[in-house]
């Protein structure tokens, strides 16, 4: 649980909040403070003080924690860290490498990007047979456009 | 339902770390290899990367199933991608799986959320502490299962891949202050939900 070492955006004041800090005084904090709206069960949550959660952050160590109040919240985190732990090293089933290995596309991935991205390659002699291909193309609408106005 | 815990041992395969720092097979050596026609490369990514994404899906669906579906399909469309890689290919393949399980968390709500360990060897002393376990690990998951998904997520890359909050920044593209707030809000729900019983 204590495993956020590097953590440099601490729980700024903090100092002498020994006790648990009360629903009000969390109404209380600026509104920029809450990122997204309380959900219900939030509701029913209580406040856990600074402290307990810099421990958690791995900010603190344990002995500073362990005092008055915030005992019991230690107590309940070190029993939910234990669980936690056994998480840690579920690790994939075996078979599920070779699964996905038999379920990829047989062919290499490609680049797969809009005409209008892709690489646009003119060579000298398209680019000659493209220009006589427009001068053929200008001359005979000329000579339509001249055929037609007579 | 139930989880199937694979315990791998060491002398598998050598450690993530050491084969990321062999430059022949860094992730982007790899990649190109993929790229260039050899297909079988790719199981070296889905090796070093399988286990960390696997939890990740496991701790928010609850659902080994779920959580071996949303891994399949997250590497398949990363192969069918990989040519877009810009970057660092496990940040990439994380977001592709995080997106994958909120977005089955947006259409499936699950009230209750269980695993047992049965290939697990017990690693408590007694039967009675292994029953508590087992019934801490079913509470757990229900609480985990009410929180919001963005709360979810936070508190299992928190608590259970051990990522610090400038790693869960940069892989979730949000700022460690909020990621905070909401590891907070996760853990004050979370204690709300279970004290009375475990504290």
């Amino acid at each position: 649980m204590v495993d956020d070492l590097r953590s440099d955006d601490g729980l700024g004041g903090f100092e002498g909040h020994h006790h648990r800090v009360s629903r009000r005084s969390e109404q209380e904090r600026p509104l920029a403070d809450r990122e997204v709206p309380l959900g219900q069960q939030e509701s029913d949550a209580r406040v856990l003080s600074p402290l307990v959660h810099a421990w958690l952050d791995g900010e603190l160590p344990e002995a500073v924690v362990r005092k008055g109040d915030t005992a019991r919240d230690v107590e309940f985190w070190k029993n939910i860290n234990v669980e936690v732990e056994t998480r840690r090293r579920i690790l994939t089933p075996v078979f599920v490498e070779t699964k996905i290995m038999n379920a990829l596309p047989q062919t290499a991935p490609v680049v797969i990007s809009p005409w209008w991205r892709r690489e646009f390659v003119v060579r000298p002699t398209h680019a000659l047979a493209l220009a006589a291909a427009l001068v053929v193309a200008a001359s005979a609408v000329t000579v339509t456009l001249m055929v037609t106005m007579r | 339902m139930g989880y199937s815990v694979v315990v791998k041992t060491t002398e598998q395969a050598p450690r993530t770390d050491q084969l990321i720092a062999d430059p022949e097979n860094s992730d982007q050596m790899v990649i190109q290899r993929v790229l260039s026609g050899n297909r079988d490369a790719f199981k070296i990514l889905i090796s070093r990367y399988s286990d960390p994404l696997y939890r990740h899906a496991l701790c928010m669906t609850g659902s080994p199933d779920v959580a071996e579906d949303i891994l399949q399909l997250s590497f398949i469309k990363a192969y069918q991608h990989l040519a877009e890689v810009r970057g660092r290919f496990d940040a990439w393949v994380f977001r592709i799986v995080a997106n994958g399980c909120k977005d089955w968390l947006k259409n499936i709500r699950r009230s209750h959320l269980s695993y047992d360990e049965d290939d697990q060897p017990s690693a408590y002393a007694t039967p009675d502490e292994e029953l508590d376990r087992t019934e801490l690990r079913s509470d757990l998951d229900r609480a985990l299962a009410t929180l919001p998904a963005s709360l979810r997520e936070a508190f299992v890359m928190k608590h259970v891949e051990g990522r610090s909050y400038e790693e869960m920044a940069d892989l979730l593209g949000t700022t460690v202050g909020a990621l905070k707030m909401r590891v907070h809000r996760a853990r004050e729900a979370l204690q709300a939900l279970l004290e009375e019983k475990y504290a």
